[in-house]
C-alpha cells in the first residue's frame, strides 16, 4: 500500500499541531516548521502524482478495506486540484512570510489546519469523511477570517459560520438520503448501486447536494457570506479562501454529482440545471460587483459570478457526456479545468496586487484609490494586468479560458450561454474600467502606510506576469489538465477504482 | 411507526430552529437554532437507525435484528461537530459584545470600520 497518500493530509496537520505547540516561544522555529512542512507537502504531492500516472491510488486506512474500512482515493483529477491547493498555499505562504510585521502564530496553526482539511476535501473517498473535512475546513476559515480582529472580523466570521453550519447540516440530510437508498457511504459503492435508488430519494440527494456545497463555492442566491468574509479578513486570507479553497468544494460537488450520483447517467435535468444556475451567477454576480464600492467586496462578487462560468463548462461536458460524444466531453471538462486553474491564479493575483494598493491609501473603499496608480505604481500595473486577464482580454488566460468555455457551451446548448458569457464580460469590464479610471485621475492624496514589501511587490508581479503568460501558453496548459479532464468525464472508471486500486 | 413519529418530530423541531435561525438577528438566539437544528438532525439520523424489536449491535448469537449502527456513529461525530462549531459561534458573539456592546448581528455591519 502507498503510504505517500496519507502524507498529504498527516504533513499539514502534524505542521499544525507543532506550530501551535511552539508558537509563542520562537517565531523563528515556527518559520521553519512551516516552510519544512510545505516543501515536504509538495513532495509529497509530487509523489503521488507520479503514483497516479500508473493508475489511481486507493488508500485503506488502518488496513480495513472498503465496506468496513475508510479509503481514500486519488486519481488524476485529485492531483490537478491538490497541485492547485499546493501552489495557492505556497504563494500564500511566500506573501506572509514577506509581510515586514509577522503574523501571529495562530495564523499559521489555522492556515495549516485548512490545508489539511482541504487535502482530505479532495482525497476523501466517502461522504461521511467528505463531511468531517468540509466541518474541519469551515472551522479553520472563520478562524482567518476572524485573525486580523477588525471591527466587522468577529461578525463576519459569524456569518460565515452559520452558512457553514447550516450547509453542513443539510450536507448530513444528503448523506442520510443517500445511505437510506443504497446502504453504503463509500462513494464508489454508491456509484455502483445508485441506479437502484427511488427517483424521488435521488432527486432530494441531488438538490440537497446542490444547495449545501452550493452555499460552500457561492452558488447564487446562497452567496451572502462572501463579501462581509473576504471584507473582513486579509487580503491574502481572501486570496487563499477564493482563489484556492472554494475550488475545492467545486471538486467535491463536481465528484459527488459526476461520479458518486452519476447524474450524467441518472438525471436528465442536469446538464440545463447548472447551465441555468451558471447563468444566473454570471449575470447577478456581475450586477453586484458593479454596484459594490469596496474594492474586497467586488472581487467577491467576481469570484461569484466566475462560479457561473465554470458550471456552464460543466453543463457542456454533461450534455456531451449524455450524447455519447466522450472527444467533446473530455474538450469542455478541459475548458473548465482550465478556467478553474486560471481563475485560481487570476484572483490570487487580484487580491494580492489589491493589498498592496490597500496598503498604501489605508483603506478598501474604491473612492480611496483614486489617484493610486501614482502612489503604487508596481502594485498598480499588476493589478490592471490581472483584472484585464479576469475580463478576457486577448491573449491573457482569462480570455483563453472564456474563449474554450464559450465555444464548448456553443456546442451543447447554442448561442445562448455565448450571449451570457460575452455580456458578463461586459459588466465586468465596466467595473475594473472604474477602478483604472480612479487609479490613473489625479486627485485626493493618498495617506497610508507605504509598507509594501519589495519581495511581495516582485511575487504579484510574478504572479501578473503569469497571468499572461498562461494564456499565451494556454493549448499547452491545456494539455497538462487533459488527463484530469479525461478522469472527470469518464463517470464509469470511478467504480472500478476501489476493487482495482492499488 | 415508532421511526414515522421520529421522523415528524424531527422534521417538526428542525423547522423550528430553521425559523429562529433564518428569522433572528441576536446572535445568541441564532445559536440557539443552529444547536435545536442540530439536534433535529441528530433525531432523525437515530430514528433512521431503528429497528422494531432490534438488539443492540453486538454480534453474541442471542439476537437475529440489530439496529443499524451506522448512523449511531454518524449522530455520535455530528454531536461532537456541532458542539464544537456552536461553541466557536458563541465565542465569537462573546467578542462582538465586547466590542459593539451589542449581540445584534445587523448592528454589526452597520456600523461601518
Amino acid at each position: 500500500m502507498n503510504h505517500g497518500l496519507i502524507a498529504v493530509v498527516l504533513i499539514p496537520l502534524a505542521s499544525a499541531v507543532a506550530a501551535s505547540l511552539i508558537g509563542r516561544r520562537s517565531e523563528r522555529a515556527v518559520r521553519i516548521v512551516i516552510i519544512g512542512a510545505a516543501v515536504f507537502y509538495a513532495f509529497a504531492i509530487y509523489r503521488l502524482g507520479v503514483a497516479v500516472i500508473a493508475g489511481a491510488v486507493v488508500y485503506r486506512v488502518g488496513g480495513w478495506s472498503a465496506p468496513l474500512g475508510i479509503i481514500m482515493v486519488a486519481d488524476s483529477l485529485t492531483i490537478l486540484f491538490l497541485a492547485l491547493l499546493c501552489a495557492g498555499y505556497c504563494v500564500f505562504l511566500l506573501h506572509a512570510l514577506a509581510q515586514e510585521r509577522s503574523p501571529r502564530p495562530g495564523m499559521w496553526v489555522l492556515s495549516q489546519l485548512l490545508i489539511t482539511a482541504l487535502s482530505g476535501i479532495v482525497l476523501a473517498g466517502d461522504l461521511f469523511n467528505l463531511f468531517v473535512f468540509i466541518e474541519l475546513a469551515s472551522v479553520s476559515s472563520v478562524g482567518l477570517i476572524t485573525h486580523k480582529r477588525r471591527a466587522q472580523g468577529a461578525g463576519a466570521g459569524f456569518v460565515y459560520l452559520l452558512f457553514a453550519s447550516i450547509s453542513g447540516t443539510l450536507f448530513l440530510i444528503a448523506v442520510m438520503v443517500i445511505y437510506a437508498g443504497v446502504g453504503t457511504l463509500t462513494m464508489a459503492d454508491i456509484a455502483a448501486n445508485v441506479h437502484r435508488m427511488p427517483t424521488g430519494g435521488y432527486r432530494a440527494a441531488v438538490a440537497l447536494i446542490i444547495a449545501s456545497l452550493g452555499i460552500k463555492f457561492g452558488l447564487i442566491p446562497f452567496h451572502f457570506w462572501q463579501a462581509p468574509s473576504y471584507d473582513a479578513a486579509g487580503s491574502s486570507v481572501a486570496a487563499l479562501l477564493s482563489g484556492t479553497g472554494m475550488k475545492m468544494y467545486l471538486y467535491a460537488f463536481v465528484r459527488i454529482l459526476m461520479h458518486t450520483l452519476r447524474a450524467p447517467a441518472l438525471l436528465d435535468a442536469a446538464g440545463p440545471l447548472l447551465l441555468v444556475f451558471g447563468a444566473v451567477n454570471i449575470l447577478v454576480g456581475h450586477t453586484i460587483a458593479l454596484a459594490e464600492r469596496d474594492l474586497k467586496r467586488m472581487l467577491a462578487y467576481s469570484s461569484v459570478a466566475h462560479v457561473g462560468y465554470i458550471l456552464i463548462g460543466l453543463a457542456a461536458a454533461i450534455a456531451a457526456i449524455e450524447a455519447g460524444a466522450t472527444p467533446i466531453a473530455v474538450a469542455a471538462a478541459g475548458a473548465l479545468l482550465l478556467h478553474v486553474v486560471f481563475h485560481s491564479l487570476m484572483k490570487a493575483t487580484l487580491f494580492y496586487a489589491g493589498r498592496s494598493l490597500i496598503d498604501r491609501v489605508g483603506e478598501s473603499t474604491l473612492e480611496r484609490l483614486r489617484g493610486v496608480a501614482y502612489a503604487e505604481r508596481a502594485g498598480f500595473a499588476a493589478f490592471v494586468l490581472a483584472s484585464m486577464a479576469l475580463v478576457g482580454i486577448p491573449p491573457t488566460s482569462g480570455f483563453f479560458s472564456k474563449w474554450r468555455v464559450a465555444g464548448e457551451a456553443y456546442t451543447a446548448y447554442g448561442a445562448t450561454p455565448v450571449v451570457i458569457v460575452a455580456a458578463g464580460t461586459v459588466i465586468s469590464m465596466l467595473y475594473y474600467a472604474r477602478i483604472f479610471h480612479l487609479g490613473l485621475s489625479r486627485g485626493a492624496a493618498t495617506t497610508g502606510r507605504p509598507r509594501a514589501v519589495r519581495f511581495s511587490l516582485g511575487l504579484v508581479g510574478l504572479l501578473s506576469a503569469a497571468t499572461l503568460i498562461f494564456g499565451l501558453i494556454g493549448p499547452q496548459i491545456e494539455s497538462i489538465v487533459g488527463q484530469a479532464a479525461a478522469a472527470l468525464v469518464d463517470i464509469d472508471a470511478y467504480l472500478g477504482i476501489v476493487q482495482g486500486g492499488r | 411507526m415508532v421511526q414515522l413519529a421520529g421522523y415528524i418530530a424531527a422534521a417538526i423541531v428542525f423547522g423550528i430552529g430553521l425559523f429562529g435561525v433564518l428569522t433572528q438577528r441576536d446572535m445568541i438566539k441564532i445559536c440557539v437554532g443552529l444547536s435545536v437544528m442540530d439536534s433535529a438532525l441528530i433525531l432523525a439520523v437515530v430514528s433512521f437507525a431503528y429497528r422494531p424489536g432490534g438488539a443492540a449491535p453486538i454480534v453474541d448469537g442471542s439476537a437475529t435484528v440489530f439496529v443499524d449502527p451506522l448512523p449511531h456513529a454518524l449522530a455520535l461525530t455530528a454531536i461532537v461537530i456541532g458542539a464544537g462549531v456552536l461553541s466557536v459561534a458563541l465565542a465569537l458573539a462573546v467578542v462582538v459584545y465586547a466590542r459593539h456592546g451589542t449581540t445584534d448581528i445587523a448592528v454589526v455591519f452597520r456600523r461601518r470600520r
